[in-house]
């Protein structure tokens, strides 16, 4: 078998494999402790609801990464009538 | 949200649902591998549970796209879509078990890892019929992944409703990813007509389904299904009249596009309000909702919202944009803007001019 189409395809395989242990650290840090800091939805311990969204975490951490990092919460949704009425009011 | 997470906020509903959900899959899975047996006791139980897996999820799949549609056409269906997240992430465990049980059955044999053997193994890449559909199922494998993982409300809240539907419309992609799967995969090795019928038909359903229910909510709405929707007509005052209140039943909704979006007018106690159609939370079309014990409920998932501020009740946090009405004789007159989310709004009454 010609060893380029192998050399490629464990070379991304290795590297979803880094982003995803680097995304599982992540995650049980977050769902530990940082998750109130992004959502005060995240109350007490529920420990069910903070275990399912880890899988979650694991793909998309960085995207929580940074939101930690610039100190933010989560974001209020964009469609035609509040970008119309934020328009219309000049608000930031 | 405005209350604390729970794993699955559980009630009589969704326990009966997923009850029948858990128990029409388990009769299916064990039927089919019953069946299987009595037709060909020469295959291999393995083999057959994998195909199980496999016809399981698929038939799964083309439940829950038939069901958003379908909700759209006749509100008898909302029941379905109500905790159709749950079927959702039991078609991934499904499509994970036919995954898991396909690679350790043709991909742990040889000196590479089944992983690495699934990419490898088959690179005619270029060919249409020869084309490696193991490749095709691990990236719908893949979007189904991100879709169950992220179907907790925490990821409505987190990613935002419209970029939360945007990634769950992967849906589609994940679909003709798995009829690719499917025919250049099970149906090439399989001589039997029925199954190439059932795919056959299943994808008719589907497009056919989806073609209709988008050519009745253009007409709806008055637009083309395809170019730019006509503008609606706004009076010197930037007013626009969308119609009497004569046609409107007590406690529902008339929707109206108004500034690119859906406008819900609700008429309720001798009073109309208006507020944007969008729910806050799956961006489910509130205009199709009615009025329960004073508030504007969801159709989808039953989030409420006061009719004339657009704010969810207490302990809830939900706002939505608002919009200033007026009567003129009979005929309602909506602001052409939308107020900022959660704006107190008198209400229009009826009979004082």
């Amino acid at each position: 078998m010609d060893s380029i189409p192998i050399s490629v395809v464990e070379w991304v395989i290795n590297l979803v494999r880094a982003y995803a242990i680097a995304g599982l650290i992540f995650a049980l840090l977050f769902v530990t402790f940082l998750v109130k800091r992004v959502d005060s939805g995240a109350q007490g311990w529920a420990i069910g609801f903070r275990v399912l969204i880890i899988p979650g975490v694991v793909a998309f951490w960085p995207m929580f990464a940074i939101r930690l990092l610039r100190g933010k919460g989560h974001p209020t949704e964009k469609n035609a009538h509040r970008i119309a009425a934020k328009q219309s009011t000049g608000a930031q | 949200m405005g209350v604390a997470y729970k794993a699955v906020q559980w009630n009589r509903q969704k326990f009966v649902y997923d009850l029948i959900l858990l128990t029409t899959v388990v009769f299916y899975l064990f039927f089919f591998e019953g069946m299987s047996l009595q037709l060909s006791s020469d295959l291999d139980i393995k083999g057959i549970w994998i195909r199980a897996f496999g016809s399981a999820a698929f038939i799964l799949l083309h439940v829950i796209l038939s069901i958003g549609p379908l909700s759209r056409l006749s509100p008898k269906f909302l029941p379905l879509l109500y905790n159709r997240r749950h079927m959702g992430v039991t078609m991934f465990i499904l499509a994970l078990l036919h995954a898991r049980d396909a690679l350790a059955w043709y991909h742990d044999f040889g000196n590479l890892e089944p992983i690495v053997s699934l990419f490898v193994s088959n690179t005619h890449y270029a060919d249409f019929i020869r084309f490696p559909f193991e490749a095709l199922g691990g990236v719908a494998l893949v979007i189904l992944f991100l879709m169950a993982a992220t179907s907790h409300d925490f990821w409505l809240t987190n990613l935002t409703a419209p970029v939360w539907k945007a990634l769950h419309m992967g849906v589609y992609l994940a679909y003709g990813l798995l009829v690719g799967h499917v025919v250049l995969g099970a149906l090439e090795t399989n001589t039997h007509p029925f199954l190439t019928l059932a795919v056959g038909v299943g994808f008719v359903w589907i497009v056919g389904l989806h073609l209709i229910t988008a050519l009745r909510e253009a007409k709806k709405d008055g637009a083309p299904l395809f170019g730019t929707p006509a503008q609606p007509q706004v009076d010197a005052d930037g007013y626009v009249n969308v119609g009497s209140v004569h046609d409107i039943p007590e406690n529902r909704a008339k929707i109206a596009v108004i500034a690119g979006e859906r406008v819900a007018i609700f008429k309720y106690d001798g009073q109309i309000s208006a507020i944007s159609n969008v729910c806050q939370h799956q961006n489910g079309p509130l205009g199709e909702g009615k009025i329960v014990d004073g508030c504007i409920t969801c159709p989808w998932h039953g989030y409420q919202y006061l009719p004339d501020s657009g704010i969810s009740p207490p302990p809830f946090t939900e706002k939505i944009p608002t919009f200033n009405v007026k009567l003129q004789g009979d005929q309602i007159l909506v602001s052409a803007t939308p107020n900022l989310p959660g704006t107190p709004v008198v209400p229009a009454v009826i009979g004082q001019v």
